[in-house]
Formats: structure tokens, sequence, C-alpha cells
């Protein structure tokens, strides 16, 4: 394989770092973390989880706890660990496929959260 | 004279002096996984800084983070640049898993690197879940009590592996001294020396390190 | 450069005299991760006894509420407590607003009757039997004792059914 200078590489990551930086300064500035409700007035309607958690809390209103909360995200974390011998032993294409299925599925719950946030009362 | 030598030396150990072309090609990996190491520098970083003004349990919890986000001078500043810093690092790592799958670099011989991978993307997540909780909101407090709950399905270990991780929280705020130890140190500390061996493996199959 | 080769010369030697009392460096190094792995195993269980012990935890067991309510009120909940009381015509009843599914606190809206849970959307009818949502079963009440100068106990931890009144 042709090789390069790292010095490319160091400019890259140079720039890279700038950028990120930047957005990431630009996002504090103009965004507020929220907050949440005080512990010690009214209790709130309904509770979102945090987005990256909201598939397991559209899981839990359906499925029972023990499934939604242990079994499904341990098969998830066991399909993508055992992906490289999945794709040894059964295929690339099987590898690729279990993964986009997983993927999938993620992104489904994760708008089907957004829809629930958005339309429970 | 020895000393730069020995410098020189240590540069080349972590870094070679030239790289595939392929690897610093920005369509190939995108920067992903320098991105996730570098928010997680920002992260350690404003983490310390915040560690300073915070103080956990159900009612210091929530009263600490009211204080740096209205009265500490760039509190808030501090605290959305450790929050930004967190919800980026939980995409780019996302993001960084499907471009490995999309370059067929989880293959064998990397299959080793790929679960680390797997360990590091839970770690991130554990990492966002026990920071939301610290928050020691009443929606914290809510999430916390779940995740006790859910835990406590596990047979056996369940309830003291609940207890381990979270303490004893209440419905309404999930800030407890255990899920403070556990996201300052415990899991960061995980996370930072997986990350090394990650990348120690990543230089070693050919690639690059870290962005 | 003469110093690093030194230093070769006598782990060169240090490694020769092992190998003759039947030490090779191999060995010492196995003996080594082994007895890290052993200690590790071994030290885990008293660092979960250590972190799971629950005996400095302050619990509360009972609370105390000087109660005003008349027969037939509405649900009246204790101040910093999620314990909430109703007098009824036949005496008091006591229930704890844990949603039975995964434990969020519930709250009572009076004008619809009815108790609903904040995280997944169980409700509750006003005597806490579930009527929607994945609640398996009706909110938990606990016994009451009336005191003599008509302040009600309330034993938390003492589950009690649904029918039970303290008069």
């Amino acid at each position: 394989m042709e090789r390069v200078s790292s010095k490319n590489l160091f400019i890259k990551e140079v720039i890279a770092t700038l950028i990120f930086l930047t957005c990431i300064i630009l996002l504090s500035l103009l965004w507020q973390a929220g907050v949440g409700a005080n512990p010690n007035t009214q209790l709130v309607e309904k509770v979102a989880a945090p987005w990256i958690f909201g598939p397991v809390q559209v899981l839990l209103i359906y499925l029972p706890a023990w499934i939604a909360g242990l079994i499904i995200p341990g098969m998830i974390i066991l399909t993508l660990s055992c992906l490289p011998w999945v794709s040894k032993l059964l295929g690339e294409k099987v590898a690729r496929l279990a993964f986009t299925f997983v993927i999938i599925s993620i992104l489904f719950l994760l708008l089907w959260f957004s829809g629930l946030e958005y339309w429970w009362a | 004279m020895t000393e730069r030598k020995t410098n020189n030396s240590f540069l080349n150990h972590l870094r070679p002096r030239s790289v595939p072309r392929r690897a610093i090609s920005i369509l190939y990996t995108f920067c992903l996984g320098g991105l996730s190491f570098l928010a997680f520098i920002v992260l350690g970083f404003t983490g310390i800084l915040l560690m300073f003004r915070y103080q956990p349990g159900e009612q210091n919890g929530f009263n600490s983070i009211v204080e740096l986000a209205s009265v500490v001078p760039y509190g808030s500043f501090f605290r959305n640049l450790h929050y930004w810093a967190g919800q980026l690092m939980v995409v780019s790592v996302s993001l960084h898993m499907v471009r490995v799958v999309w370059t067929r670099s989880y293959k064998p011989p990397k299959q080793l690197n790929w679960v680390v991978g797997v360990g590091l993307l839970l770690l991130t997540l554990i990492l966002d879940f026990t920071g939301y909780l610290l928050r020691g909101s009443q929606e914290s407090g809510a999430a916390a009590t779940v995740a006790v709950h859910i835990l406590n399905n596990l047979p056996g270990i369940g309830p003291s592996l609940a207890y381990i991780l979270f303490g004893n929280p209440s419905p309404v705020s999930g800030s407890t001294l255990n899920v403070y130890v556990w996201h300052c140190v415990g899991f960061a500390f995980a996370a930072l020396s997986l990350q090394g061996y990650h990348f120690w493996r990543v230089r070693r199959d050919g690639g690059v390190r870290p962005l | 450069m003469p110093r690093e080769q030194e230093k070769l010369t006598v782990t060169n030697i240090e490694n020769e005299g092992a190998e003759a009392t039947g030490w090779s460096r191999r060995a010492v190094l196995r003996l080594g991760w082994i007895s890290v792995l052993a200690s590790g195993i071994l030290s885990l269980w008293p660092i979960t006894k250590y972190l799971s012990n629950q005996a400095g935890l302050v619990q509360t067991n009972s609370i105390t509420f000087e109660s005003k309510l008349e027969a037939g009120s509405d649900w009246y909940k204790v101040p910093n407590s999620r314990v909430w009381v109703k007098r009824d015509t036949s005496g008091y009843t006591a229930l704890l607003a844990n949603c039975t599914h995964l434990g969020c606190e519930v709250k009572y809206h009076s004008e619809q009757a009815k108790w609903l849970c904040p995280c997944h959307g169980s409700s509750y009818d006003i005597e806490g039997r579930p009527v929607g949502g994945p609640a398996p079963k009706a909110l938990q009440r606990v016994a009451v004792q009336i005191r003599k100068d008509n302040t009600l106990t309330i034993e938390v931890n003492k589950p009690v059914g649904m029918d039970v009144r303290a008069i």
C-alpha cells in the first residue's frame, strides 16, 4: 500500500481539532443544557428519558421490564460483539445484514420515542 | 543529546513516520474515532472543573447544578461544554462504529479491537446515563429508579449490583455518592485505559491514531 | 551507547544464573501473572461485600402525621414523603405513591380521580387499581395506626390489603 508522510496527517488533525472545538464552543454558547425539574417542587406530568435512552423507554411501555431492559439490550451487545465471527462463519453479507437490522431497529425506536414525546398529553 | 534521541523514539513509538495513504483520507475515516477521543478529553477537562463545584446527594445534587448554571461565573459555560461534548461523543462513537463496519475494518485480524470498541461504546452510554443521573432533577430520579428496578430482575446478583452502581436513589433524585464515584472515577478511568489499548491496537494494525 | 551494552550483558548474566537454578524468566513472569490474577479474583468477594453492605443506610420505617382529615376526604399527601392518606366512612387508609411497574412516583389527579405515572403512562383509579398502561398491580397500601392524641403513625414497610382501615 502507498504510504505518505505523517506530516499530512498532523495538518489534518489540527484542522479537525480546531473545527470540532469551534463547533462545541458555539453549541455551548447558543444552547443551554437543561437543568430539569426541582425534586422539591410539584411532580412533573411526564418524564421523557434522555434521547439516547429513548428506545429503552419506548420498549418498557409495551414489554415486560426484564425483556425490554435486559434481554433486548443484551442481545444487541452480543450481536455487535460477535460480528467479526459471524462474518467469518456465515459470510460478510449476513454480518452486514445483522448490523443493519440492529441499527435500523434502534433508529426506528428513536423515531417512535420522539413521536411519543410529542403526542403524549 | 541522548534525551532528544529518546524523545524522538518515544514519538516514533506513538506515531509512525509514514502512514497508509488510505488511513488519512477523510472520506475513509471521517475522523470519527479521533473526534470521539477529542470529545473525551474535553469531557475530562470540563468534568474536573465541574467536580470543584458539584456535590452529590438528594438535595445537594440539584442545588449545586442550579448554582453552577446560574450563579457561578462561567459555570453554565463549562457545564454546557461538558453536556455538548457528551452528546457529541455518543453520536461520534456510534457513527465511528458504522464507519468501521462500512470499511470492513471489524473483520479478522482486527476482531479483538472491534470487541474493545463495543466495550467503549457501552462505557460511553453508561457515562452518559450516570451523568444524567447526577443532575439530581426529578427526571434523573425516575431514570435511576427505573434502572434499579430493571437490574433487580437479574437473578441473584441483581439487587447488590443495583446498589453498588446506583446506591439508594430517591424516585425524585438520582444523584447519589455511588453514581458520582462511578461517573467521575470508575467508568471514566475504565474508558480512558480501554481507549489507550484501542489506539495501541489500531496503530499495530496499521491505522493511525488518534485523529 | 556503552552503558546500554553493559545493561544488556548484565541481564544476560542474570538470565543465565536464573536458568541455572531452574527459574527461567518465562516461569517467573508466568508466576507473576498467575498471582496477579489470583489476587484479583480473591479480592472480588471482599470488595463486593464492602460495596453492597447497606447497614449504614438510614431507613424510614414509620411516619407520623397530624391528621385533620374529615370522614369522606380525598387523598392527602403527607408532606416530605411519598405517602398519601385518605379517610373514608370506615376509617383511615394510607397508600405509597410508587408505581408498581418500575417504581416512579405517581401523581394524583383529583379532577380525574386517577393516579398517573409520569414514566411509562400507567394509570390507576381512585383506589389505586391499575386501569391502563404497563402497571401489573394496585398501588401498595400500608398500615396506619391512630395514636391517643389522634396523630397517625404510618408504617411504610408494612403492606396491608386494600380493604384494611384504621378506625
